[in-house]
C-alpha cells in the first residue's frame, strides 16, 4: 500500500536570522611591499539563529529536529595575516604567509529558556548541551575520577547517609564523580567541558621558486577544539576496538585506569573526551620545469614534472582516525566510527604544446 | 475547520529560508518576497481518488518501521517477560537488550526512546490524516471509513503507549510548535485514565464506521469492523469491564465470519496470512517493490546459519506446555531440527532455542531478502477472542460458557478438555492458556502485569522486578531534558 504524509514538522513563524557585524581593521604593506598583513577584530551578533533544534517526540517529526529561530550567538576574536615576498636575486624568490585567528563563540539566549540538549551517540546517551553563557555545542559530560581499581576503593565511595554513590558499578567500573555534592549520581552532575569550535585557527604557507625548481607548502591547524571519542566508548559487534583495550581493568590488571571490558552503555564521560588540537600539512608540492633549449628539440614550449603530496601529515593528541568531525552546530566532533582522511601522492607532468 | 487555515499551515516557507542562507544582515521588507508555490493546499489531498486513502496508508506504514515493531518492540514487550532472553552471543546486547531481560535499564535505555518516537510519530500521522479527510472532496461514506481507520490506528499506538509507560501526553491533533498551549499540553502527561478513555472512544468510533469486510482484495488487511470490536474488548480486559469483554467477544463469534484454523502451525506461514482466524495484522510485502517489518524476523532468527538470534524461548516457556500440545513444537525451533519447508537447523547454534512464529521460507514461500520479509505480524486473532470470552465468563461466575470456549482452543492444540469450574483455579488455567496459545506475540509482559501478578511470576523467574517501579516502564530520559523537567518521570526511576 503506498502511503503519503506530512512528517517534516515546520516552524510557521519562521523569520530571517539577523547579524550584526562589527569590524575593525587595518591593512598595510612595508619595506616595499615585502611585508603586506591585515589585523582584524570582529564582533558577530546573530540574533534568531537558526537551528535545527530538538523537537519533542509527539510532534512526529522523523529525524526529530526542525528549523526554527533558536538562540543568540556572539562571535568575537580576532585575525592576524602577515605575507613575506621577497626576490633574493634573478634565480631565487621565497614566499612565507601566516594566518591566525582566535574566536570566542558564546550562547547570548536561548529562545524558550530550555537548554538545548544534542549530540545522540545512537545509544541512547547524549553529549552536548547549549546554554547561555556556554559556547554552542558545548559537551556536557560526567566528569569521571579514574576506575574503581579495587573492591575497597568502590565500597569506599558513599555518600554522607553511608549508600553507595554509584550502586550500579562494579569494580572496573569508571568512577562517576558526584560534582554538586548531593550524594547521587544524576544529571546534575554533569558540567561543560568545551566544545568542538576551536578557540585558535593557524594557518601557514611556504613556497620558493630557485631557477628550474619551485616548492610550496602550506597547512593549517585548530587549537582549543574537543572531540568527543564514541568509537572508544561503544562498538557494536564484529568491529575493531582500539588497541588500548587490551590494557585494560580486569581482575588481573587491577591498576588500570582502562574501564572493564562491559556490555553496557557506557554514560557520557569526560573519560571519553580529548583535546581536538591538530595541525595538518595539506599540501606539498616539488616541482621541476625542464629546460627551454631541451624542449625547443622536441617543439615542446614548456614541460614541468612535479610531485604532490596532499593530507600527509597530521600532528594530533587525538587517539581516533581524524580531529575534523563537522556536523550540525550542535552535534558536530562526535567520532562515531568516521573514516580516516586518506593521504594522496601525485607525480605528475603539465605539457604545453 | 475552514480551508484558509489549513492552506495557512502547509505554506512551505523554503523559498524564505534558501535566500537567507546566502545573505547575513539583511531584514529589509523588500525581501519578504511571498512565496510563489504553495504546496499542498486542502484539496491536494482530494486530487484523485487513491491520495486521501495514500494518507490513511502511511498511518498503517509506521508499523513497518524498524523502530515500531523490531527490535526495540521484542526488547520491551518480550525478552523483558519470562517467555524469552536476549539470545545472540553474550557480547551481542543490542544496547540494552541484556537490560531488558535482567530489569537493570535506565531511562535513557535506546528501546524506550525508540519506542515512544515510533509511537508518538504514528499518532502524529493519524491526526494529519484526521485533519485533512474532513475537508476532502469524497463521498462520506469513503471519509467515515478512513476516519475510522485512522482512529483504530491512533488507538493501537496509543494502546502500545499506555500499556508502557502508564498515562502520556494526550495528542489527538496536529501540533503546533510555535504554540504556547500545545507545546505544554504535549509535555504534561495525561492520566492513564484519559488515554484510556481517548483509545475507547476511537474504538468505538472506528467501531461504528467500519465495514466487516472489504470487497476488494486491494483493501486486505485494512482494520475492520470486528478488528475494532476485538481490541475494544482487550481494552476492557485490561480495565477488567468483563461484562463489556464479554457483549463484545460475543458480538465476534456471532459475526460467524471467524474461527480457528485447523493446524496452528499454518498461522505463522505465508498460507496462513489473513486467514479466518486473523482478525487484524500488519500487513508485509515480500516482492519488489519489497516493504516488510524491518528485520523483524531475521533478527530473530537462529544465528550462526539464518540471522542474529535475538528474542529467544526460555525453559521456563518450554516448561509450560503441557506433554502432547502441538503448539510447542510450532512456537520452538530446536537445534538440529527440520522445518517444514525441508531447512535443516544447525545442531550447535549459541542459543537453545529459536522463535518459530518469526520463521519464513526462501523456498516455499514469497521471499526477496531477509530484511523486508513478507511476514505479517498478527497482532488480533481469533483464539484470542475465545480466551477473553473464557477469561470474562469465569470472571462473571459464568464457568460452563468460559469452560467451553476455553476447550475450543484446547481442542485446536490436540489437548483433553479442562473441567475445572473453581473460579480461582479456572483463572489460572485461562492466564495459562494464554501464555502458551499467544506466546512470542507480544503479550506476555502487559498480560502478567495487568494480572496483577507481574513481580511475583518475575521474581519467581530469578529477575529482580521491583514492583512500585517496574510496572511501568521509565519515560525516556531525552523527552524530559526537552520539556525542561516538566514531563514527569515514572516512579522510583
Amino acid at each position: 500500500m503506498n502511503g503519503g504524509t506530512i512528517q517534516d514538522v515546520k516552524d510557521p513563524n519562521l523569520q530571517w536570522e539577523v547579524t550584526t557585524e562589527t569590524d575593525l581593521g587595518v591593512e598595510f604593506n612595508l619595506f616595499g611591499n615585502k611585508l603586506s598583513g591585515e589585523f582584524d577584530y570582529y564582533k558577530k551578533t546573530t540574533t534568531d539563529a537558526l537551528i535545527n533544534a530538538p523537537i519533542d517526540a509527539i510532534y512526529g517529526d522523523p529525524n526529530g529536529v526542525f528549523l526554527t529561530n533558536k538562540a543568540d550567538v556572539l562571535n568575537k576574536g580576532f585575525e592576524v595575516v602577515l605575507n613575506w615576498n621577497d626576490r633574493i636575486n634573478q634565480d631565487f624568490n621565497y614566499n612565507i604567509g601566516f594566518t591566525v585567528s582566535r574566536n570566542k563563540n558564546s550562547i547570548d539566549n536561548v529562545s524558550d529558556g530550555i537548554p538545548i540538549v544534542s549530540g545522540s551517540l545512537n545509544n541512547g546517551q547524549v553529549t552536548t548541551r547549549t546554554e547561555v553563557g556556554q559556547p554552542i555545542g558545548a559537551f556536557w559530560l560526567y566528569q569521571t575520577d579514574g576506575v574503581f581499581n579495587t573492591q575497597e576503593e568502590l565500597d569506599g565511595y558513599v555518600n554522607e547517609a553511608g549508600n553507595p554513590i554509584q550502586p550500579d558499578a562494579i569494580t572496573g567500573d569508571l568512577k562517576l564523580v558526584d560534582t554538586n555534592g548531593d550524594g547521587i549520581i544524576d544529571e546534575e552532575d554533569r558540567v561543560y567541558c568545551g566544545s568542538y569550535n576551536p578557540k585558535m585557527m593557524i594557518g601557514l604557507n611556504l613556497g620558493f621558486t630557485y631557477k628550474n625548481l619551485d616548492f610550496t607548502v602550506d597547512g593549517y591547524g585548530n587549537f582549543g577544539n574537543k572531540i568527543y571519542n564514541g568509537k572508544k566508548a561503544q562498538v557494536w559487534g564484529g568491529e575493531n576496538i582500539e588497541a588500548a583495550l587490551a590494557g585494560r581493568w580486569t581482575a588481573d590488571n587491577p591498576n588500570s585506569n582502562i574501564p572493564r571490558a562491559s556490555n553496557n552503555v557506557p554514560v557520557a564521560s569526560d573519560y571519553y573526551l580529548e583535546d581536538g588540537d591538530y595541525f595538518r600539512i595539506n599540501n606539498i608540492t616539488l616541482g621541476y620545469t625542464l629546460p627551454k633549449d631541451w624542449m625547443e628539440a622536441v617543439k615542446i614550449e614548456r614541460c614541468r614534472v612535479y610531485f604532490s603530496a596532499r593530507n600527509a601529515i597530521t600532528w594530533m593528541n587525538y587517539s581516533g582516525y581524524t580531529p575534523e568531525l563537522p556536523k550540525g552546530s550542535l552535534d558536530s566532533g562526535i567520532e562515531l566510527g568516521a573514516y580516516p582522511q586518506t593521504a594522496s601522492y601525485f607525480v605528475g607532468l603539465n605539457v604545453n604544446f | 475547520m475552514d480551508n484558509k487555515k489549513i492552506m495557512k499551515k502547509y505554506i512551505v516557507k523554503g523559498l524564505a529560508v534558501a535566500v537567507l542562507a546566502m545573505g547575513g544582515a539583511c531584514s529589509d521588507s523588500f525581501l519578504d518576497v511571498e512565496p510563489h508555490a504553495e504546496m499542498l493546499p486542502a484539496d491536494y489531498f482530494s486530487k484523485d481518488e487513491n491520495v486521501p486513502v495514500e494518507v490513511v496508508n502511511s498511518i498503517y506504514n509506521k508499523m513497518l518501521d524498524w523502530n515500531q515493531h523490531s527490535f526495540s518492540w521484542m526488547g520491551v514487550s518480550s525478552i523483558s517477560s519470562d517467555d524469552a532472553d536476549k539470545g545472540s552471543d553474550p557480547g551481542d546486547t543490542g544496547a540494552d537488550k541484556h537490560q531488558l531481560d535482567d530489569w537493570t535499564f535506565s531511562a535513557d535505555a535506546i528501546s524506550f526512546k525508540e519506542l515512544w518516537e515510533s509511537n508518538y510519530g504514528g499518532i502524529a500521522r493519524a491526526n494529519q490524516a484526521l485533519l485533512i479527510i474532513p475537508d476532502m472532496t469524497i463521498e462520506e461514506d469513503l471519509k467515515k471509513r478512513l476516519e475510522g481507520e485512522s482512529r483504530f490506528l491512533r488507538a493501537y499506538y496509543y494502546w502500545n503507549l499506555v500499556r508502557m509507560f502508564g498515562g502520556v501526553p494526550k495528542i489527538d491533533k496536529v501540533p503546533d510548535p510555535s504554540n504556547e498551549e500545545d507545546v505544554i499540553n504535549g509535555r504534561t502527561r495525561a492520566t492513564e485514565e484519559e488515554i484510556y478513555d481517548l483509545i475507547k472512544g476511537d474504538l468505538q468510533f472506528a467501531y461504528e464506521s467500519l465495514p466487516q469486510v472489504y470487497n476488494s482484495d486491494a483493501d486486505l488487511g485494512r482494520a475492520t469492523k470486528g478488528a475494532a470490536a476485538t481490541f475494544l474488548a482487550k481494552v476492557n480486559l485490561y480495565q477488567k469491564n468483563f461484562g463489556e469483554v464479554r457483549r463484545l467477544t460475543d458480538e465476534v463469534i456471532g459475526y460467524g465470519i471467524y474461527g480457528l484454523v485447523d493446524d496452528y502451525a499454518t498461522i505463522w506461514r505465508e498460507v496462513g496470512e489473513n486467514s479466518k482466524e486473523s482478525i487484524f495484522e500488519v500487513q508485509a510485502r515480500g516482492v519488489t517493490p519489497a516493504k516488510g517489518i524491518a528485520g523483524y524476523a531475521v533478527s530473530q532468527m537462529v544465528r550462526n546459519q539464518l540471522g542474529w538470534g535475538i528474542n529467544t524461548p526460555t525453559q521456563s516457556l518450554l516448561d509450560a506446555y503441557e506433554p502432547g500440545d502441538v503448539r510447542r513444537d510450532a512456537t520452538i525451533i530446536f537445534p538440529g531440527e527440520t522445518m517444514w519447508d525441508g531447512v535443516n537447523i544447525i545442531a550447535n547454534p549459541p542459543n537453545p532455542w529459536y522463535n518459530e512464529k518469526a520463521y519464513f521460507s526462501k523456498t516455499l514461500e514469497t521471499f526477496e531478502g531477509d530484511w523486508e520479509t513478507n511476514k505479517n505480524l498478527r497482532i488480533f486473532r481469533y483464539a484470542e477472542v475465545l480466551l477473553m470470552k473464557a477469561e470474562a465468563e469465569n470472571e462473571l461466575s459464568n464457568p460452563t460458557d468460559a469452560l467451553k470456549a476455553l476447550n475450543e482452543v484446547r481442542l485446536r492444540a490436540k489437548l483433553g478438555k479442562v473441567t475445572e469450574t473453581n473460579q480461582d483455579a479456572l483463572r489460572l488455567l485461562i492466564w495459562k492458556e494464554r501464555r502458551v496459545e499467544l506466546a512470542f506475540e507480544h503479550d506476555r509482559m502487559f498480560d502478567l502485569r495487568r494480572q496483577g501478578r507481574a513481580g511475583d511470576v518475575m521474581r519467581a523467574h530469578g529477575k529482580d522486578y521491583v514492583d512500585g517501579k517496574h510496572d511501568l516502564f521509565p519515560i525516556p530520559q531525552r523527552q524530559i531534558e526537552l520539556s525542561d523537567g516538566l514531563l514527569k518521570q515514572n516512579p522510583n526511576y
